[in-house]
């Protein structure tokens, strides 16, 4: 684990832990292939039930389902919760923006322009020289930056586990092809393609039969285009190694379709590997969407980005410092607290993990 | 070996073909190179006819890019679309200018990232290893964009303030720089600033990389082997434990060093060095395919070779590795 910054509870080593049934990451004890789980009553429901059994030597174990265990490394990554609780906050400010911005993104007010970050009339992050308050026009580019940022995670997740299920699962020819134009795109040089297909699919927004493509929305297709092969490559991997084990030959044997393998027996042995890549995606979009708009090339005025409005201040001057300063401070506060979740998910998602019962 | 390379390049070419056919379609469908001119009242009807003749302009794309393709062979990437510039010797000053930037910075970032890596690793857990930890997390956190705009920030402060000028915060050289070592001063005085904030994101990944490989190789057999047979620890951490702990870390830095041979992008632009990277940016603005597409070629064998680099010097040094 190169990237895991443990507390000193995950550090312990301690002889009275219970460890995980392995095998079946993800899935309610009752999912029938937790093997592993050593002749441990069924948990009866809802999770955290705190059954205690006394065995002859001692020792307690509790009954936990795969979830709990889970849920309860995760808030012992005290950096995760702490993370998690800033990212709702920005999330719910975001959601909120039309409610919660004191004024409107290109609302003008000419009474205080170029002011200085103060406390008076709300404008906490100062006005730039058109007198458009910062503040607002922060909230208004998290609100834009941060779907974006969802919706190349969800993409690209859907894409690359759809991809690296098939593959893996099917194996051969299929696995071939499909790994193939995965390496493609891999090894095409992602810079110059995310530019010119920036500056190609346009600035504005185009009709697609009844589908109407807002402009932040390309930018994120071109992202999520580029963000799937990861994924596809360890989903592949995890779908290479179970589909000779035995509990898919049960399935098979009892009949069970492709699609019904592939989605209920396989693929929740995944979660794992998929819920902490899909918070890194969303980490690197968000930079790497800022840089986009930064250098002009990402979304577009008149929606609000974090990175264009850094272009903004920095088009205004060194005087104007707040411009630049806050909406670069907020970046680096999710893209933060997005890393830290991601962590905390790593950690608690991994049932290799030790935990103090 | 041989056989591996050979593959190995032979499916470059098709990469290298596949991602210059897409990217040419992309700027030459997006961008009109001579829109500039057709709105200058004094440019006339022929001139604009002529560079449309000379770039094929009104062909069909996929015609246009075999032009393109036999320029580039035959004609040192050709030449841009106004002005009839020959592309190859801008190429090479701005690979000049890129490379004293990537070298200096990537040269630092690796001395301080392995200090800091070995150390992290030695302390685990220790207030060293945690205070690196946090930074790298927050280096890796932070739009490199931004940071240089801070940077920018805090210099034009400073100087406005005390009137020391420490470091110049945009362009190569000053209006005079002199020559001999004031030339050097003048030019070390406009690169610190975006040196230091290419380095923070090299630090950031490589002293992560180094304390993994190196915790691993602490914790290894050989290590204990080593020890239990009475050698100094100095002798056990330096001879044994780090030279091994830093092959992986040749394979990161020289991906990281080929891609960053494309040019620093953003820092490049925030500071207006005449590098590779701004060189991008302003021929993609023109809309002009020509000088993208040279980019597009330099950059992508750039990352080919220094991929296979990586590939070979690792099989190299770990002997475990071995190519089929």
């Amino acid at each position: 684990m190169s990237d895991r910054m443990p507390t000193s509870d995950q550090r312990a080593q301690d002889n009275e832990t219970v460890h995980m049934s392995r095998g079946n990451v993800g899935r309610p004890a009752a999912g029938g292939a937790g093997v592993g789980a050593m002749a441990l009553p069924e948990e009866p429901s809802g999770a955290g039930a705190d059954l205690t059994l006394s065995y002859e030597s001692g020792v307690e174990l509790k009954a936990r389902s795969q979830w709990a265990y889970a849920r309860i490394r995760f808030f012992r990554h005290r950096l995760a919760v702490a993370s998690l609780v800033v990212l709702i906050l920005v999330a719910f400010v975001a959601i909120f923006a039309k409610q919660i911005a004191p004024y409107g993104y290109d609302e003008l007010d000419l009474e205080n322009i170029a002011a200085a970050p103060t406390l008076e009339d709300h404008h906490w992050f100062g006005t730039d020289l058109l007198g458009r308050d910062y503040l607002s026009r922060v909230i208004f580019g998290v609100r834009t930056s941060l779907w974006v940022a969802v919706f190349v995670a969800v993409l690209s997740t859907l894409i690359g586990t759809a991809f690296g299920a098939v593959a893996g699962y099917y194996g051969g020819t299929v696995d071939n092809l499909l790994m193939r134009f995965t390496d493609l795109i891999l090894t095409l040089p992602g810079l110059a393609v995310l530019l010119t297909a920036a500056a190609y699919l346009g600035s504005s927004s185009s009709q697609v039969g009844p589908l109407t493509i807002s402009q932040p929305m390309k930018v994120g297709l071109i992202l999520a285009f580029l963000f799937w092969t990861g994924l596809a490559r360890i989903v592949r991997g995890v779908f290479l190694s179970l589909r000779e084990k035995e509990f898919v030959e049960a399935a098979k044997a009892s009949g069970a379709s492709d699609m019904r393998i592939i989605v209920r027996h396989i693929l929740p042995n995944c979660i794992g590997p998929i819920v902490v890549t899909m918070t890194l995606i969303i980490a690197t979009a968000i930079l790497v969407e800022a840089a986009l708009s930064f250098l002009g090339f990402g979304i577009q005025p008149p929606n609000p980005a974090l990175g264009s409005l850094i272009a903004d201040g920095q088009v205004q001057g060194f005087e104007t410092w707040w411009l630049v300063t806050f909406p670069g401070l907020v970046i680096v506060i999710i893209a933060l607290a997005v890393n830290f979740i991601g962590d905390g998910l790593r950690d608690a998602l991994d049932p290799t993990q030790r935990i103090r019962a | 070996m041989l056989t591996f390379v050979i593959r190995r390049l032979l499916y470059s070419v098709v990469v290298l073909l596949a991602a210059s056919f897409i990217i040419f379609t992309f700027v030459s469908v997006s961008g009109d190179p001579v829109a500039f001119l057709r709105m200058q009242p004094t440019a006339s009807e022929i001139t604009i006819q002529r560079i449309e003749e000379r770039k094929h302009l009104n062909d069909p794309i996929p015609v246009q890019y075999v032009y393109w393709l036999k320029d580039m062979l035959t004609n040192q990437f050709g030449t841009t679309t106004i002005g009839d510039r020959p592309i190859l010797p801008d190429i090479t000053r701005v690979m000049g200018h890129t490379l004293q930037l990537v070298i200096a910075a990537e040269l630092l970032a690796i001395l301080v990232a392995v200090g800091i890596g070995v150390y992290s690793a030695l302390r685990q857990y220790s207030v060293f290893d945690y205070s690196a930890t946090t930074f790298s997390f927050i280096g890796l956190a932070t739009p490199v964009f931004w940071l240089a705009l801070m940077l920018q920030v805090l210099f034009v402060y400073i100087y406005q303030w005390t009137g020391v000028r420490i470091f110049y915060v945009a362009n190569l050289s000053g209006v005079d720089p002199g020559t001999g070592i004031h030339f050097l001063l003048d030019r070390a005085q406009h690169l610190a600033l975006p040196v230091l904030v290419l380095m923070v994101a090299s630090i950031a990944s490589y002293s992560r990389y180094m304390r993994a490989s190196m915790l691993e190789v602490v914790n290894s057999d050989y290590v204990r082997t080593a020890r239990a047979k009475g050698l100094p620890e100095r002798s056990v951490t330096m001879r044994h434990a780090f030279r091994n702990a830093l092959i992986p870390l040749v394979t990161i830095v020289a991906l990281n060093f080929g891609a960053l041979l494309g040019g620093a992008v953003v820092t490049e632009t925030v500071f207006g060095l005449d590098g590779m990277g701004l060189y991008f940016i302003n021929a993609l603005n023109n809309g002009d395919p020509y000088p993208v597409m040279a980019w597009l070629m330099v950059t992508a064998t750039l990352v080919i070779i220094f991929n296979l680099v990586a590939d070979i010097a690792y099989g190299y040094l770990d002997p475990r590795v071995r190519y089929e």
